[in-house]
């Protein structure tokens, strides 16, 4: 319950931007109300953002624009993931060879993590199932995206995400 | 003119939409197992939800309802992920084997060393 916290600003700024994409109006009445209800909503689950806050803290606008650019590059990779699970679907044989797979990654943080098993969920063929530590439990559906995940290319582009300059 | 150009783009975009989530479900029903299950679900329903919405919002134009649709692409795609990262790990955690191709071999040969075991032949 403190809402001087900068945190908790932040989440109130976003709940009342929402606020106001759903109520569609701009008269001063409805503004208060989704003032009011952005503070108390924020000031109620101040204690989730102090917990769990710790991962977002070296966040910054270069980091989140380079996360967008990497996204861009990732839908190309989107397409192909889904006709090739279109392909083997529609296959009468269904071509499918399916491994579990130790990726150990060396990234730091909680946070690079994250991002990096999200893109490997995106690839084509590879799923992301467990995490242990540094090691991501990753699921191929056929050996050769395997041999394509251990290039390491993913980790590089996540890793130049998060580089501090 | 406008209208037809921009309303074709839209149909364009609704059909391969639906088409990606049909292939999500024939998926689901022909795979194996549960995480070849999960492939064909997650990725499927992110390019195909993602593209009917897109498709959604240029029908839309620039008005809150595109908005309101953006927010729900945005909640949509994130958490597809997660649930499918949840559900895998779920089933890792319960110890659900993964289906390979010599498996059905091997089951049928430990059946066999059971039948023999049991009946002595």
């Amino acid at each position: 319950m403190d809402w001087t916290d900068k945190r908790v600003r932040i989440l109130a700024l976003i709940i009342f931007v929402f606020w106001i994409i759903l109520t569609e109006s701009f008269a001063f009445l409805n503004l208060l109300l989704g003032v009011l209800i952005a503070l108390i909503v924020s000031c109620l689950s101040y204690s989730l953002l102090r917990d769990h806050w710790s991962c977002m803290e070296d966040v910054n606008f270069r980091k989140f624009w380079r996360f967008c650019i990497c996204t861009m590059r990732i839908v190309k990779d989107v397409f192909q993931a889904n006709t090739d699970v279109g392909e083997r679907v529609m296959d009468p044989k269904m071509p499918i060879s399916p491994a579990v797979i130790k990726f150990k990654s060396n990234l730091p943080g909680l946070l690079p993590k994250v991002v990096l098993a999200c893109f490997i969920t995106l690839r084509p063929g590879t799923l992301a199932v467990d995490f242990e530590g540094d090691v991501i439990y990753v699921h191929c559906i056929a050996d050769e995206f395997a041999k394509e995940l251990m290039e390491r290319k993913l980790e590089n582009l996540v890793e130049w995400i998060f580089k501090e300059n | 003119m406008f209208e037809v150009i921009s309303n074709s783009v839209v149909v364009l975009f609704l059909s391969v939409g639906v088409f990606f989530l049909w292939v999500g479900i024939v998926g689901i029903i022909r795979f194996p197992d549960i995480y070849s299950r999960l492939h064909a679900a997650t990725k499927c329903d992110i390019l195909g939800a993602g593209l009917v919405l897109i498709g959604l919002i240029i029908y839309e134009g620039f008005s809150f309802d595109a908005l309101k649709l953006l927010a729900i692409a945005a909640l949509l795609l994130s958490s597809s992920l997660v649930i499918g990262h949840a559900i895998a790990r779920a089933a890792r955690r319960t110890d659900l084997v993964f289906w390979h191709e010599n498996r059905e071999e091997k089951i049928m040969l430990e059946k066999e060393k059971l039948f023999r075991e049991i009946f002595k032949v």
